[in-house]
């Protein structure tokens, strides 16, 4: 590479045109602001490694008790922390607590996915501007709820309802699932919507161009083409839904049970507990610190955090793809 | 004729299936719509205790609420003007209650002689120091000089101050600390435009307001009469300055009155259904529960200690979390570097960020719990005190924590909205970078970064799972007066009352907690979408 | 002069004489604008960008590491391609640059910079209202009024009228020429045109960043040393 020669020179007389130096402090001030938002950046990591490692401490203790060590804790069919089995021990399985949260995570996908989708499509492809501006900001308010009056909801006014058709018990994983179903379908319409508009016109031009319907263009061309972004915002809505913790503590019971086979309708109707829930009931019930029980809670927050961190970290690999794309 | 029949052939069976897609893609949007109007109605329904009340009650306590509301749609929907006259006055009204309770609370936990004090010691004449300097070079700095030198003043002095202003009524010291100086700056800003009478009776009026609302109206306990004044003034303050607005640019003022012709109409509605004699409505959500804290008998059971601590730990959670999560989004948008390792890791921190916020609450609940209420030590030394478990602090910082990452990336949002132009220009002008910010950047993204903010705020006060964890009471008897006191929250007393006994808890009770709740929150967004529209106005 | 790996200026070397105007010409992605924005250092907010060889401004490198190059842009104005006044009152946007500086601002200033600019008459008494309501043409006076404002050394103008209908253009062409009394002026233009009515002296840049010609402006225009520069001028390309 050779050097290049860039000089332009600017034959100025020579006054008192200063271009080294400005007021004293200001660059002193400029630089001290710059490391003060840097601090507040670098915060936002420092919660993440207190999260981290208040999980792993706790958890560490945890196992480091001679109650139960980590096989145990993950093969174990029995969550009893707080008082004692027939045998006379507390037992920390968390197999139970997973069947109760996958069962609300199902439920609620059923609910939430295809409902989810269908606003996203009606909103992005259907609707009128005045239509829009009366669904986007309900679907917003529906975000927006306090996730205990979900809980609420679903004790007083779901179950009853269901209880028309069902044998079914006052707690019950069931309208638990539906309130979070319904709690997740905003983040499902909302993102699946942002990347359906993110299709370019030029293919559904296209596809009109060929002849195609408009049903047609939606289902064979918009949508699949905004698949990885619809993906995305399912994997997000269910680790919210692991998540969800007031609304599956208020309405789904607190009886951790392992699933009922082969009557797998009982698993809906009669009551569960979530890993959250589970959490929920050794903060309140009146346990000090250091008991097993107590440190139980964070290897519990460990397998919580661990699931979402995935899901989360899985969602965003998958958006950032279908940024990509156009 | 072939080609004719190939061009107007259309298939039936394709037509129908369109249809028929549209219509289930409706159908799933209307199902949120339908899910949010069951549960509003459900809450409203148990809160207002209609189901105490004879059906021929509610029809015409409805259809008077009906007609009133349907006659200001119809009068509004003719003029633009007037129609956004009627939005805005009422999202003002709403505005202007929620900042009346932030006031309140804020004046219960301060108490008023130390809001005087410092009111008086270097509010008041920081304000005075920027009205009397005219020139504009030396108005900041002189301002904020006697702000920070009466503050320090006022704290030295703090004890003798309040004994000075304890000796006064309390409605007495707002009067001259916030009703007096508040006409001064009514008379400066409507003399000039509107003349000396009218900003003359404005003023007078408004002092005149300040003696005779606290001396007339009887105070319902636990409100003082001062405090009562304090929530009146942030009430009307901004209708006020939108009626203003409206006059100073010469349109109609007749829309401003829509939420008092719609009150109105309910208000008659109800006197017409009483004097029906048929059984009233046994609302129970009324005074009595927005202002005693819980108690053995559904009827005596109220909201109020949780009220003043869900709003305490709001305040001192915004003032925590808000300034640090725009710092971080400044950094983020403004300074850090894109490229070499240095942009690796700030892709990094922003990976973070959204993590974080896909965090469930429950876990930031054990983070609270283990490291912000119980402390933190490297061997001997502690590094962090502790709050303590269940305490104002602890529920702040734990929350403030939770909202850190959606306030970042809403803020994140506005400040890119920012035209890279104006920062060009800035920079060729010779501007530093904390200039550009200051004067450029942030000005322009405030209002979304407000909006951002808010809406995080109402997000904050339905959390419930991370008070839980930090052994937050679900119910105190009295609301907390200083940070480390025990608090309690809107959210934790309705997960207690969930699990009463007696029905009526979990009915009624609940319901009107429920519904405290819910509106709380959706007033908290109606002044984020508030600033929002102005803003886009604005552009 | 390098963005990344590309190479975006080759062994530039001229001369900018003082109260003259010097437009450079050459077709589009030529490294026009990116040498001007050599001069005041507006570089430096790419991040790859990186420079070799030196820019002198009275004697001084304005590279060298002592330079601070928000004093020197305080020195060397600019104005952009498209209007972009601040969303603030006319006053507040002249007076920007004073403010930056911390320097006191005084209506005279304010007018004088608004006067200069050709813009005064317009927009006296109204100098409270927003920037925004002014006509492109306007705000684009107004920006070269809040350059001036604060009395730099030199003006660079980054094509300041190719977003303009013609009658704002011819305003903004008489301006320069008044302008070139007091200031030194730095024009980027892709009209050959504009450059032969307002400038000195022309510099001709052709593709991949290489300066071919520069020489006074009747010069260039009607008997240009190179092929290329001629091919150029007559429309033969570009």
């Amino acid at each position: 590479m050779s050097t290049p020669e860039e000089t332009a020179r600017a034959d100025q007389p020579a006054d008192a045109t200063d271009i080294t130096s400005r007021k004293a402090g200001e660059i002193q001030l400029d630089t001290a602001v710059r490391y003060v938002f840097a601090a507040c950046g670098v915060l936002t990591v420092l919660v993440t490694a207190g999260i981290i490692y208040v999980l792993i401490d706790g958890a560490q203790v945890f196992f480091a008790s001679d109650i139960v060590d980590v096989q145990g804790f993950l093969t174990g069919n029995t969550w009893k922390p707080t008082s004692k089995t027939g045998d006379g021990t507390y037992k920390f399985g968390i197999l139970p607590l997973v069947s109760g949260t996958l069962i609300i995570v199902v439920t609620s996908a059923v609910i939430a996915l295809p409902t989810g989708l269908g606003a996203a499509i009606y909103l992005s492809e259907y609707a009128s501007p005045r239509t829009r501006a009366i669904f986007k900001p309900t679907l917003e308010i529906l975000a927006g709820v306090p996730t205990i009056v979900y809980g609420f909801f679903a004790l007083f006014f779901i179950t009853p309802f269901l209880d028309n058709f069902f044998q079914i018990r006052t707690f019950n994983a069931l309208s638990a699932g539906i309130v979070v179903g319904i709690m997740i379908i905003p983040m499902v319409s909302s993102i699946s919507e942002d990347a359906i508009s993110a299709v370019p016109n030029s293919l559904r031009e296209a596809a009109y161009g060929l002849g195609s319907t408009k049903f047609e263009t939606t289902t064979r061309v918009v949508v699949p083409s905004a698949l990885s972004g619809i993906i995305s915002s399912y994997v997000l809505a269910l680790s919210r839904a692991i998540g969800e913790t007031m609304a599956v503590t208020v309405a789904a019971g607190q009886s951790a049970k392992m699933p009922f086979y082969p009557n797998v309708e009982q698993n809906l109707l009669q009551s569960i507990e979530t890993i959250t829930a589970a959490m929920i009931n050794v903060a309140s019930a009146d346990i000090g610190g250091n008991t097993p029980a107590y440190d139980s809670m964070f290897a519990l927050g460990l397998a919580l955090f661990g699931m979402t961190f995935v899901m989360n970290l899985v969602a965003e690999y998958i958006a950032g793809r279908y940024r990509e794309e156009y | 004729m072939a080609t004719v029949d190939r061009l107007t052939f259309t298939n039936g069976l394709s037509k129908l299936k369109g249809a028929a897609f549209r219509l289930v893609c409706l159908g799933a949007t209307a199902v949120g719509v339908l899910a949010l109007a069951a549960l509003l109605l459900t809450v409203t329904w148990g809160a207002l205790g209609f189901d105490a009340a004879h059906p021929v009650w509610i029809l015409v306590v409805l259809t008077a609420t009906g007609l009133s509301t349907g006659g200001v749609v119809t009068y509004a929907r003719r003029d633009e003007t007037v129609k956004l006259a009627a939005i805005s006055s009422t999202a003002a009204l709403i505005g202007g209650a929620v900042l009346g309770v932030f006031a309140v609370v804020f004046q219960l936990i301060v108490t008023p002689s130390v809001w005087a004090a410092y009111a008086g010691g270097a509010l008041l004449p920081a304000l005075v120091t920027a009205l009397v300097i005219p020139n504009r070079r030396y108005r900041l700095p002189a301002t904020a000089a006697v702000l920070v030198g009466g503050g320090v003043v006022a704290t030295v002095a703090l004890d003798t101050l309040t004994e000075l202003a304890g000796a006064a009524d309390p409605w007495l010291l707002y009067l001259l600390t916030i009703v007096v100086p508040l006409a001064v700056l009514v008379w400066t800003r409507v003399e000039p435009t509107a003349g000396r009478r009218r900003a003359g009776l404005l003023a007078g009026g408004l002092v005149l307001a300040g003696v005779a609302v606290p001396l007339l109206t009887p105070a319902p306990d636990p409100l003082t009469p001062g405090l009562v004044l304090v929530f009146g003034l942030a009430l009307f303050s901004p209708l006020g300055v939108l009626a203003w607005r409206r006059f100073r640019n010469g349109q109609s003022n007749v829309g401003l009155a829509a939420p008092l012709v719609i009150v109105g109409g309910a208000v008659v509605g109800v006197v017409i259904a009483n004097a029906t004699g048929f059984a009233a409505a046994d609302p129970w959500l009324d005074w009595q529960f927005l202002t005693s804290p819980h108690s053995r008998l559904p009827e005596d059971a109220g909201l109020y200690p949780a009220v003043v601590g869900s709003f305490f730990i709001m305040m001192v959670m915004a003032a925590f979390a808000f300034p640090v999560s725009v710092g971080a989004a400044i950094y983020l948008e403004e300074y850090a570097p894109s490229t070499g390792w240095r942009g690796r890791i700030v892709q990094l921190i922003q990976v973070n960020i959204a993590n974080l916020a896909g965090v469930p609450s429950v876990v930031y609940g054990l983070l609270g719990l283990a490291i912000i209420a119980r402390g933190v030590s490297l061997g001997p030394f502690a590094l962090w005190p502790g709050t303590g478990t269940g305490v104002v602090t602890t529920a702040a910082f734990t929350l403030g924590l939770l909202i850190m990452p959606i306030t970042i990336i809403s803020a994140q949002e506005a400040i890119r909205a920012v035209p890279d132009a104006h920062r060009r220009a800035s920079y060729a002008m010779g501007a530093s970078d904390w200039h550009t910010l200051r004067n450029v950047v942030l000005p322009e993204a405030l209002p979304g970064i407000l909006t951002g903010t808010i809406l995080s705020l109402g997000r904050a006060i339905g959390e419930t799972a991370p008070l839980i964890m930090i052994g937050a009471a679900t119910t105190v008897y009295s609301p907390p007066t200083s940070l480390n006191d025990s608090v309690s929250a809107m959210p934790m007393q309705i997960y207690a009352w969930a699990g009463e006994f007696i029905a009526d808890f979990r009915t009624g009770v609940l319901s009107a907690g429920v519904l405290t709740l819910l509106l709380a929150m959706l007033a908290i967004n109606a002044v984020a979408i508030l600033v929002r529209n102005r803003y886009e106005r604005n552009q | 002069m390098w963005y990344g790996d590309d190479r975006a200026l080759h062994d530039v070397d001229m001369d900018i004489p003082e109260h003259r105007v010097t437009a450079i010409i050459g077709p589009s992605g030529c490294g026009k604008s990116t040498f001007l924005r050599c001069l005041n250092r507006m570089n430096d907010m790419v991040e790859s960008a990186r420079i070799e060889g030196a820019v002198r401004f009275d004697g001084t490198d304005i590279y060298d590491d002592a330079v601070d190059p928000i004093a020197l842009r305080r020195q060397i104005g600019m104005v952009f391609q498209h209007p972009n006044p601040f969303p603030k009152s006319i006053y507040d946007n002249v007076a920007y640059g004073l403010r930056v500086q911390d320097e006191p601002v005084d209506d005279d200033v304010v007018e004088t910079a608004l006067r200069r600019a050709a813009l005064w008459e317009e927009v006296e008494g109204q100098l409270d209202t927003s920037a925004l309501e002014l006509s492109g043409g306007q705000q684009q006076r107004l920006c070269i009024a809040r350059a001036i404002a604060v009395d730099p050394d030199v003006i660079l103008m980054d094509e300041p009228a190719s977003a303009l209908d013609p009658v704002a253009t011819a305003k903004i062409e008489d301006l320069i020429e008044e302008l070139a009394e007091e200031y030194t002026v730095v024009i980027v233009t892709h009209n050959m045109q504009q450059a032969a009515r307002i400038s000195d002296i022309t510099a001709v840049f052709l593709t991949g960043g290489n300066l071919v010609e520069i020489d006074r402006t009747e010069t260039v225009f009607k008997n240009p040393a190179h092929e290329r520069v001629e091919e150029y001028i007559t429309g033969q390309f570009g």
